[in-house]
Parts: C-alpha cells; sequence; structure tokens
C-alpha cells in the first residue's frame, strides 16, 4: 500500500510557469560585481590569529618570561664579577672609588662580620662539645658503677639493708610456693575422695612447675626444669600429710613446711610465716602429727609498756624530739633497748625522771 | 544534456552571465512548481519564484558547494515560502476543489476511475499534513529530490527526512482507509 501511495506521490500534478516568469527572472540576474566569492574561500584578515591565539598567548608570556629571566641572570652574572674584582683589590685603595666599589667594599666588611660570628658560634659549639664529652665520661663512670656488685658502691648500712630485703623476698617468694603447694593438695584432694595425694610427683597435674617445689633461698638444691626429671631431691618442702583420708577436717594441721625460713602451710591453705623459727612451741605433735597451737594469748601490758609503746610511736613519727615528748624511766628505757632495740644516745637528766 | 549545475555557477561567478540564464532554465519550472503547490495559486508562486532566484543571486557568492545546488535552491524557496507565509497569516492546506481541478498528468481515459479518486483523495490528504512533514513530502515527491537532497534543503538530518516520510505514509494509509469505507457507505 505505502508503494502505492510513494508511486502516486511521485506523479502529482505539474503546473506550467507563467509567460514572462523567465524573462523576468532572467531580468534579475545581477552583473558581475555582486555576485562574489564565497565568503568561506576568503578567510578575513586576522583569521589564523583568532584561531590560533589560545596557543600563541602562552607561548609569548614564556617567551617574555624567558627574556626577563635572560636579563636578570645577566645581571647578577655582572655584580658577582664586580664583587669578585672588588674582593681580590686591597680595601683601602688611594684613588676615589666608584659607587658600585663602595658598595662592594660594604658587602666584603659585612661578610667578614659574618665569618667572625661564625667562628664565635664554632667555638661556642666547641665549648658545649667538650662540656657534653665530660657529661658522657660521668655518665660512663655512673653506669660502671650501677652496674657493679652493690658491695662495691654502697656503705656497709645499706649493703645490709639490701641484704634484709632480699632476704624478705625470697621469704615471700616461700610463702607464695607453699600456698600453691596447699593448693595443689586440696585440689587433688578434690579430685580424689579427699584423700590426699601419696607424694609430691603425684601433683604434677596440679603444679603447673616443680620450680615452686624449691625454696628461693635453697640455692644448694637443684632446680627441675620439667616433671619427668623431678625427684625428691629437688623438693625444699616437707610433705607432712601424704596419703590421708579427710585431713581438711582438722584445720590446724600442719601439712607443709619450709626447713629453711621455718613457714608452715596448714591444711586450710593458710601459710604461717617463720612460725617454725620464731614460735616453736606453737607446733605440738600429737600421734605423730604436726599441729599449729592457737597463738597463746598475750599478757595485759604494764604501765611502763605502755609508755615504751607510746614512745616508739612517737619515735616513728619524730625521732629527733620523740625523747622530749615521752619522758622514759630508766626501766622503760631498758625495755625499749631489750624489746625494740632502740638506744638513746643524749639522754637529758630530765628522762632519767618518771 | 543537461549542463552540470555546479559548473554554471562556478561560471556565473566568474562573470558568465549565460551561466545564470541556463541556471534559471534548469531550475525555475522546478522552482516554481514546487512553490505553485505549497502557496495554492499562479500569482503568488511567481512571486514567490521571482523572490527565491533573487535571493539565490544574493547568497551565490556564500554558497559554499556543501551540497547540491539542486538541494541548495530548493532550500531557499522553502524558507522563502516560509516567510512569506509568515508575513501574510497564511493558513496551512489547499482545498479539495482545487486539487480535484488538477488531476494527474499522464492519466490515460481508460485508467481506473476509482484510481483517480484515490489520486485526488492522496493529494488531498497531502495538504492535511503537518507542514514540516508536508514540506518534506513536496520535496521528495514532487519535487524528486533525494533523501540527502531534501534534508539539505529543508535543513535537517537525513533520517530525519525517512522519519517524516514514514510518518506521512502512515498517516495517509490510515486517511485513505477511513475514506474509503465513508464512501463506501455513503454509496450503499
Amino acid at each position: 500500500m505505502n508503494t502505492d501511495i510513494e508511486k502516486l506521490l511521485r506523479k502529482s500534478p505539474g503546473f506550467t510557469p507563467p509567460a514572462g516568469l523567465r524573462e523576468r527572472l532572467i531580468e534579475q540576474i545581477p552583473g558581475k560585481e555582486t555576485v562574489s566569492r564565497p565568503s568561506v574561500l576568503k578567510p578575513a584578515s586576522g583569521g589564523w590569529l583568532r584561531r590560533w591565539w589560545p596557543a600563541l598567548a602562552p607561548a609569548a608570556v614564556s617567551v617574555a618570561c624567558a627574556v626577563v629571566l635572560t636579563a636578570q641572570q645577566g645581571t647578577i652574572r655582572e655584580l658577582k664579577a664586580s664583587i669578585q674584582t672588588l674582593s681580590q683589590t686591597p680595601a683601602i685603595e688611594s684613588k676615589p672609588v666608584s659607587n658600585r666599589a663602595v658598595t662592594a667594599v660594604n658587602t666584603s666588611s659585612e661578610m667578614e662580620q659574618e665569618i667572625n660570628r661564625l667562628k664565635e658560634l664554632a667555638e661556642r659549639l666547641k665549648a658545649e662539645i667538650g662540656q657534653l664529652q665530660q657529661l658522657q665520661t660521668e655518665n660512663v663512670k655512673l653506669r660502671a658503677q650501677v652496674a657493679a656488685p652493690p658491695e662495691l658502691g654502697l656503705t656497709p648500712e645499706e649493703t645490709e639493708s639490701l641484704a634484709k630485703a632480699k632476704e624478705k623476698a625470697l621469704s615471700i617468694a616461700c610463702v607464695n610456693n607453699l600456698k600453691q603447694f596447699g593448693l595443689a593438695v586440696r585440689v587433688w584432694a578434690l579430685d580424689n575422695n579427699d584423700s590426699n595425694p601419696p607424694n609430691v610427683l603425684s601433683m604434677s597435674n596440679e603444679l603447673s612447675t616443680p620450680k615452686i617445689l624449691v625454696c628461693p633461698a635453697d640455692t644448694n638444691r637443684p632446680v627441675a626444669a620439667e616433671w619427668s626429671s623431678f625427684t625428691m631431691a629437688n623438693c625444699s618442702y616437707e610433705f607432712l600429710v601424704p596419703n590421708e583420708k579427710d585431713a581438711d577436717k582438722e584445720p590446724q594441721r600442719v601439712l607443709s613446711r619450709c626447713p629453711i625460713h621455718g613457714h608452715i602451710g596448714l591444711i586450710d591453705g593458710s601459710v604461717q610465716s617463720s612460725i617454725a623459727k620464731s614460735h616453736p612451741d606453737w607446733l605440738v605433735e600429737r600421734d605423730g602429727r604436726t599441729y599449729m597451737e592457737d597463738q597463746p594469748k598475750q599478757p595485759p601490758m604494764d604501765a611502763d609498756e605502755q609508755r615504751v609503746k607510746a614512745f616508739v610511736e612517737s619515735y616513728r613519727t619524730d625521732p629527733a624530739t620523740a625523747a622530749f615528748r615521752v619522758k622514759l624511766t630508766d626501766m622503760q628505757i631498758k625495755i625499749l633497748q631489750d624489746r625494740y632495740g632502740i638506744v638513746l644516745t643524749n639522754q637529758t637528766p630530765s628522762n632519767q625522771q618518771p | 544534456m543537461e549542463p552540470d549545475a555546479s559548473q554554471l555557477v562556478r561560471a556565473f561567478r566568474s562573470g558568465d552571465k549565460t551561466a545564470a540564464v541556463q541556471l534559471i532554465e534548469l531550475f525555475y519550472g522546478r522552482v516554481y512548481n514546487f512553490l505553485r503547490r505549497l502557496a495554492g495559486n499562479e500569482t503568488d508562486a511567481a512571486d514567490l519564484t521571482q523572490q527565491t532566484f533573487g535571493r539565490v543571486w544574493q547568497r551565490l557568492g556564500s554558497f559554499a558547494e556543501r551540497s547540491s545546488v539542486s538541494s541548495w535552491i530548493h532550500g531557499i524557496a522553502y524558507h522563502v515560502y516560509v516567510d512569506w507565509r509568515r508575513a501574510n497569516g497564511r493558513t496551512e492546506g489547499r482545498s479539495a476543489e482545487w486539487w480535484e481541478g488538477h488531476p494527474c498528468v499522464g492519466a490515460t481515459p481508460d485508467e481506473d476511475a476509482a484510481s483517480a479518486d484515490m489520486k485526488a483523495m492522496l493529494y488531498r490528504q497531502v495538504e492535511q499534513l503537518a507542514s514540516d512533514i508536508r514540506a518534506t513530502v513536496h520535496c521528495h515527491y514532487y519535487q524528486e529530490l533525494t533523501l540527502q537532497e531534501t534534508a539539505d534543503a529543508l535543513g535537517v538530518a537525513t533520517s530525519t527526512v525517512k522519519y517524516r516520510l514514514r510518518q506521512a505514509l502512515d498517516e495517509l494509509q490510515s486517511k485513505l482507509r477511513s475514506d474509503k469505507s465513508l464512501t463506501t457507505d455513503r454509496h450503499r
């Protein structure tokens, strides 16, 4: 259908132009002057400039900058040459100098001043370096003193106190070991019908390491690194309740003991410090079992002891003025010396009075 | 043998006035027919043809030969027509009577009467199309310009020309069908 329509459209009726139209059109034809060549074929003046100015403008700016820089470099080179020339000539000349020469002389004097200043600075730096080297030497000496054994750098009093502190630390570590030992026994008993382990080696699962079975102060005893190499020779502590059932019903029963420090570990897990040494009378043997009796009651303090105790408290607060604040009798001074080890050296007559 | 239009343009530019006469003889009939169909009467078509060629001579200097001379002149003619229509407030479309009084050239008496009716109906319907589609139909079918020449003359893309022609044919087809059914109903 569309093809038919197209055919019909192509055969649409035509028209004959009216007479005289051709002549009128021919009359309209202009002369040669009015018909010019196409404008597109004749580029307008300056067309290339309009097309190329975006590229040419930066190029022109760059060239201008280059020219200016070249001129500046030339000037700088000339000035440098003149400075060099003037620095080679004597500073004071008999003949008059030009303005440029004066400027150069000024510049050279400034440079000399700068050199002098730098020299002073270098001297100061050298002195500081010397001081630093001295400090470094002292530092090395101090380090050597610190690294050396305590006896070398400490006074006898300091050495003694240090030894005491060390002994105290070892004692505390020993107490800690006994606590772990007691805990391991309790754990083992809980897993085995409240029966204590037959020996120390049985608690290998309950104890983290065999190292805790050696008292830190027991320097002669070797320490077992592993349970596989552990023997009783690697244990400092005495295990007093092996292989017993329901032993925890007697909380005062001694479970373990350190022969060095005298610490005792009880069945209930507690550890009493230095009891075996300071109060051996508190340990009682009954039916082959060791118990720690209750601490005997202290007799009531008499008036002298109360006075001495007050003095000791005052002495601890301020040792210099304690003798003036709390007056002691001879008996009280003796108690003070015997019990607390405090000796009053600067006794005044008033101190002798009650 | 028809002279080449481009050579005639170049010759006229170089001062050969006979080339201009040859250009007129080559194109004035087609331009007149184009404007005659668009404008609808002889007088206006003749005036518009004169204006067209006047503008051709004015713009011949700026003609860069990017399109064919034919499409260039048709483009000028179309713009002259559009300017004239705007200036005079003309309405679109030709009367049906006008097309009935101008039967198809070459139609023989033994042609089918129904076909003649269809032609008249078709040309009527072409005039009822939108102006840009109608101008495209005129250029391509009536003036026998190629698709490219039509596009150049109307200042649109070739694809637009194809689209407009397809739109015109579909619209004409649908209108012819409805007209046919109406005629049949009347006869009954």
